[in-house]
């Protein structure tokens, strides 16, 4: 734009005399009286101003009220560096949200659910086995991890069941707790288990134990009192690192309403049958109330069985155990042996931290590089623009039509 | 007899190279920024605002990018043009000049009219090039600095205006 080419010899000597007559180094009369006349035209001082620029200078050229323009707002020292602030804010947040919408879906996820209870699962695998009701019932994880079903809201549950249920509510519960441990220790930790059962008053109903050199895991299904099941998955919880918790609950008051009812009902024609048969007068009347009693002595033993068990699944929950013994290497979701942080574990984390702030620091760049070329580019046309605007005031005025 | 206390002299805080810029080409200024605005209380308050502004950049001046001279008559060319935006005008033709009533016209007194005439009658920018060359004494390459051009295409115009004054001159 301010590329300078070859002046025209002719043009090129005349500014040299030019030059020279300024100098004092060469007379052409012509150019001596113009450059006379055009110094003679050059307003001198005015005193007052030249009062004025001494106090400023003295002053060190305090700002005057018109030097302030629209935009001096922006050069004022606290406001700059605020709103540089807040815009890198503002990048932070639309960066890390992003990143954790993107991130979700791949990345295992652990979360509370249920009636206040603490609860850990997979995230993605959960939602899709809500509706299981086997204690022992597991999924593969998105990692390969098994993943236990996630708990019902008890409260949820309540709300479903019928209308017509009466007296108190009974609600079976049930848990699912997968620890790991080392190895070397899953016999000492599954005889923990058993042992914490028996204190609570409950029982281990089922147990399966193998171990090997470098793996091995151990299974149990307890029966623990279900006034003390948060006092179980609490001890049973410290016996090896937590990869899994999981609680269900299951209102089960109808069904123990029904085997009562029918144990009601199935007396009352046992008494009824009991009186006709006080009352029979022949043996061919006799036989066929005796029948009918066996038969209502029949329903009677189902209801009550009926009646027992759903008391027992309400009187005691269901406690799945699995203890996964691992090898020293990948014990502990970040903590070491007997839980301890060591420094290698605290330096892979720092690696990861550092990982992830670069990454976010690569995606804040990335988007920083169009929006700089787009405050480039206005800053460009804004500098043009008022270059152009000046130029047009010199331009000479057009005469009044 | 003890010597005499000698008052000590007034501590400069500035920086001395912007006072020397400052006492230097104030006049110069001035009347450059008279020669856009043609307003005398105009030219003196553009006068003020360049110098606060030279004085607020003055630690960014990169002496490598150009003479402080050229960078100072750019402020005040910027400033003055800025004023005559906000005005919503452009500049004048005739306006408030130099008294040269009390000049001698013993010499040649008929060109001399006619050099005044001309140059009254230039457009503002061939006064302002006129203003630059003759009154602040810039050479061509600081001229071209100040009004964002190259050298080359200042020289040219500046050529071209001392062709026409010199023509004015001839035909007296």
């Amino acid at each position: 734009m301010r590329r300078n080419t070859a002046l025209d010899p002719i043009v090129e000597q005349e500014l040299e005399a030019l030059e020279a007559v300024l100098a004092g180094k060469r007379h052409d009369p012509e150019l001596a009286l113009i450059a006379d006349e055009a110094r003679a035209t050059a307003p001198p001082m005015p005193p007052g101003l030249a009062l004025r620029l001494e106090a400023a200078a003295a002053d060190g050229f305090p700002r005057s009220a018109p030097e302030r323009t629209r935009l001096g707002w922006l050069r004022r020292p606290p406001l700059l560096p605020a709103l540089g602030a807040l815009a890198a804010v503002l990048l932070a947040l639309v960066v890390a949200g992003s990143a954790l919408r993107g991130g979700s879906s791949d990345d295992e996820t652990f979360g509370t659910s249920g009636a206040g209870q603490a609860e850990l699962s997979t995230g993605s695998s959960g939602g899709a086995n809500t509706d299981s009701a086997a204690a022992g019932s597991t999924a593969p994880g998105p990692t390969g991890a098994l993943a236990p079903p996630v708990a019902e809201d008890a409260d949820a549950l309540t709300r479903q069941a019928p209308a017509a249920a009466r007296g108190p509510r009974r609600v079976q519960r049930a848990a699912e707790l997968i620890l790991s441990t080392p190895i070397a220790e899953l016999q000492d930790t599954s005889d923990a288990v058993a042992r914490t059962a028996d204190r609570l008053g409950g029982h281990v109903q089922r147990s399966d134990v193998s171990a090997g050199d470098e793996s091995g895991q151990a299974t149990f299904d307890l029966r623990i009192p279900t006034a003390r099941l948060e006092e179980a998955l609490a001890s049973l919880s410290e016996l090896g690192n937590v990869q899994s918790r999981t609680q269900r609950s299951q209102d089960i008051t109808a069904r123990f309403t029904s085997a009562r009812s029918r144990l009601n009902d199935a007396r009352a024609e046992r008494q009824a049958l009991l009186r006709a048969l006080a009352e029979a007068d022949t043996s061919q009347e006799i036989a066929s109330i005796n029948a009918r009693l066996d038969i209502a002595r029949a329903r009677i033993a189902a209801a009550k069985g009926d009646l027992f068990g759903a008391r027992r699944a309400a009187g005691l929950a269901r406690v799945s155990v699995t203890v996964v013994g691992v090898s020293g290497d990948d014990e502990g979701a970040g903590l070491g042996d007997e839980g301890r942080w060591t420094p290698g574990q605290a330096l892979d984390d720092a690696v990861a931290v550092l990982s992830v702030a670069a990454g976010v620091a690569i995606v804040a760049f990335a988007a920083a590089i169009p929006a700089a070329l787009l405050a480039l580019l206005a800053a460009l046309a804004w500098r043009v623009y008022r270059r152009r605007s000046r130029e047009l005031a010199l331009e000479p005025r057009a005469p009044a039509v | 007899m003890p010597a005499l206390a000698v008052a000590p002299e007034p501590v400069n805080t500035e920086p001395p190279a912007f006072d020397a810029l400052y006492r230097e080409h104030a006049a110069d200024v001035f009347a450059y920024v008279m020669t856009l605005l043609r307003d005398r209380p105009s030219a003196e308050d553009v006068t003020m605002a360049a110098f606060e502004r030279a004085f607020r950049r003055w630690e960014s001046f990169d002496p490598r990018r150009g003479a402080e001279r050229a960078w100072l008559f750019g402020i005040a060319r910027n400033a003055a043009l800025d004023e005559l935006r906000r005005r919503k005008r452009v500049a004048p033709l005739v306006g408030d000049l130099a008294d040269d009533a009390e000049r001698g016209e013993q010499d040649d007194p008929l060109r001399r009219a006619a050099v005044r005439a001309a140059l009254a009658g230039l457009d503002p920018r061939e006064r302002e090039l006129v203003s630059l060359k003759f009154i602040a004494g810039l050479s061509n390459a600081e001229i071209a600095e100040v009004i964002g051009t190259s050298a080359t295409n200042a020289g040219t115009r500046l050529h071209r205006v001392v062709i026409k004054l010199r023509e004015a001159c001839r035909e007296a």
